[in-house]
């Protein structure tokens, strides 16, 4: 388990020594995403446009999680943040999103390992945050931009600066390791005998 | 007729709407003390050393919310109540029940801009988010009668998303399942729910055991959010249940969001309700790591009680 710290724009071969079940934080510019938001993203003429914007600000790095926001004096600022289960966003929209926006981290909740070849291809990795909830609200420096406001405040695009943002987990790396494929072979293994004694049989 | 004496110790229906404003700041800016408890007791046993990482994260981040005043987790959930309304003070309160009903309405629209709460709430269909946590059922706002009692007790919850979207499930089993089947579809549950990090763990187990559908369901939900960690049905039966299924439960060493480790739970907690003689109803509700609950008492005469435990399941 090593620790990084990685900075914003991300070059290809920045994320390539992360490895699954290492930690790291992130400083510059990350852009938050929910299904409402990816949907227009990825099918919408305006989402064209932004996707074009957030490139030129190679903000690499998106985030599954619809923000607390407040706004003071004309200004937004984000108080939280949580993860939103990337399952929730589902491998297509996710995987149309890396290759258009040239991702090179996706930060969610539980796995997405059934992307892990994709991830191996587009060079990216899937993260996850450490405890169920945290202080990342506070990393955040200046929001950039609220995109798309009538989906709701938590459903917008927000996009933001932030320093130190973390930690996060790697969750798949960019050779196709899962730390939650890894966890759950032990979790077969430790959990036979009381799976047996009630007859439960597991769906993979 | 009211005489002029009961009039003067009328519960102004604007002490009901501070006293719910303040218990809405308790429940979003730290952990209730029995679970807050059991989240330190759990992070110094927790054997792995990511689970360590996870439990340690939240313990960090309640000091601070706490401190700050914001809420400790950014899904602030989707709110409710449950209104234990004593019979004896109904006729004082100002404009009687419906307003009491208008009063934790607003209540929720204002702690969502004051504090503020994340706008959960949308429609089903549209998706349209009116960004104040109103909307049909939004809150949720339960009411139950206790026959002479001279206070009105409010708890306010919120439930957060992944209970929401995956944590809960339901069934109907055999007649003749019995302990070993109801334990089964709990820890199935468990395991499906909770595995590779679907949703957060750990939490707390709520079992509605028999019922009606929706009788089974809701007291599921009452079991995980409105019981202190450490509770034990008083059924001497259903109490050693719940010791029983906590222990599968760590047995599979589930843990912390799923990676592995020795808190795969809090706690678990079974209500239960007769059922049909043809159907053995189970409902499972696990509770996300982010409790939310905080209860007072209000008298007529305007004096605020805190308490530490609802009376909605043990009036």
């Amino acid at each position: 388990m090593k620790s990084h710290s990685l900075t914003i724009p991300l070059s290809e071969e920045s994320v390539q020594d992360l490895q699954a079940g290492d930690f790291f934080t992130l400083t510059g510019k990350v852009f938050t995403c929910r299904p409402l938001a990816y949907d227009r993203l990825l099918n919408s003429q305006e989402g064209e446009g932004l996707s074009r914007e957030l490139k030129d600000l190679g903000a690499h790095v998106v985030f599954h999680c619809g923000p607390l926001v407040k706004k003071e004096a004309d200004e937004w600022r984000i108080l939280g943040m949580v993860p939103m289960p990337s399952w929730l966003a589902g491998s297509e929209r996710v995987s149309k999103a890396v290759q258009r926006l040239d991702l090179r981290i996706v930060i969610g909740k539980g796995s997405l390992h059934e992307l892990s070849d994709f991830f191996v291809k587009s060079k990216c990795i899937h993260a996850v945050c450490a405890g169920n909830f945290n202080d990342y609200g506070l990393k955040v420096t200046k929001v950039v931009g609220g995109h798309w406001l009538d989906l709701g405040l938590p459903e917008a695009l927000w996009v933001f600066e932030a320093e130190d943002l973390g930690p996060f987990i790697v969750e798949t790396d960019t050779r196709g390791s899962s730390l939650y494929k890894t966890t759950d072979e032990t979790f077969k293994a430790e959990a036979g005998s009381i799976l047996e004694e009630l007859g439960i049989k597991l769906d993979r | 007729m009211l005489s002029p004496a009961r009039c003067s110790s009328m519960l102004p229906q604007s002490k009901i709407e501070e006293t719910v404003v303040n218990l809405w700041k308790k429940n979003q800016f730290d952990l209730p003390d029995d679970f807050k408890a059991s989240l330190k007791e759990n992070y110094e046993a927790e054997t792995s050393e990511l689970g360590k990482i996870h439990l340690k994260a939240n313990i960090d981040m309640v000091e601070k919310s706490s401190k700050l005043g914001i809420p400790f987790c950014a899904d602030t959930g989707f709110l409710a109540y449950y209104v234990v309304l004593g019979t004896g003070i109904i006729h004082a309160l100002e404009g009687g029940v419906g307003s009491l009903e208008e009063t934790l309405r607003r209540a929720a629209a204002r702690v969502t801009s004051e504090i503020p709460l994340r706008p959960n709430a949308v429609h089903p269909l549209t998706r349209y988010n009116p960004n104040n946590n109103l909307g049909p059922y939004s809150p949720d706002i339960k009411f139950k009668l206790l026959p002479d009692a001279q206070f009105v007790e409010v708890t306010t919850v919120a439930y957060g998303g992944g209970p929401e979207l995956i944590g809960s499930k339901f069934t109907v089993l055999s007649p003749t399942a019995g302990e070993k089947g109801i334990r089964k579809f709990v820890v199935e549950s468990s395991i499906q729910l909770v595995r590779m990090g679907a949703t957060c763990s750990p939490n707390i187990v709520g079992v509605g055991l028999g019922g009606t559908f929706d009788t089974s369901t809701r007291l599921a939900k009452e079991a995980a959010i409105l019981r202190p960690v450490g509770d034990r049905n008083p059924d001497k039966e259903i109490a050693r249940l719940e010791d029983i299924i906590m222990a599968d439960i760590s047995k599979l060493r589930l843990g912390p969001m799923g990676m592995g480790g020795s808190t795969s739970a809090f706690d678990v907690h079974v209500e239960l309700a007769y059922c049909h003689m043809a159907t053995l109803p189970v409902a499972v509700y696990l509770q996300c790591s982010a409790m939310r609950r905080a209860t007072a008492r209000l008298y007529a005469d305007g004096k605020v009680e805190e308490m530490a435990r609802s009376s909605w399941l043990r009036g």
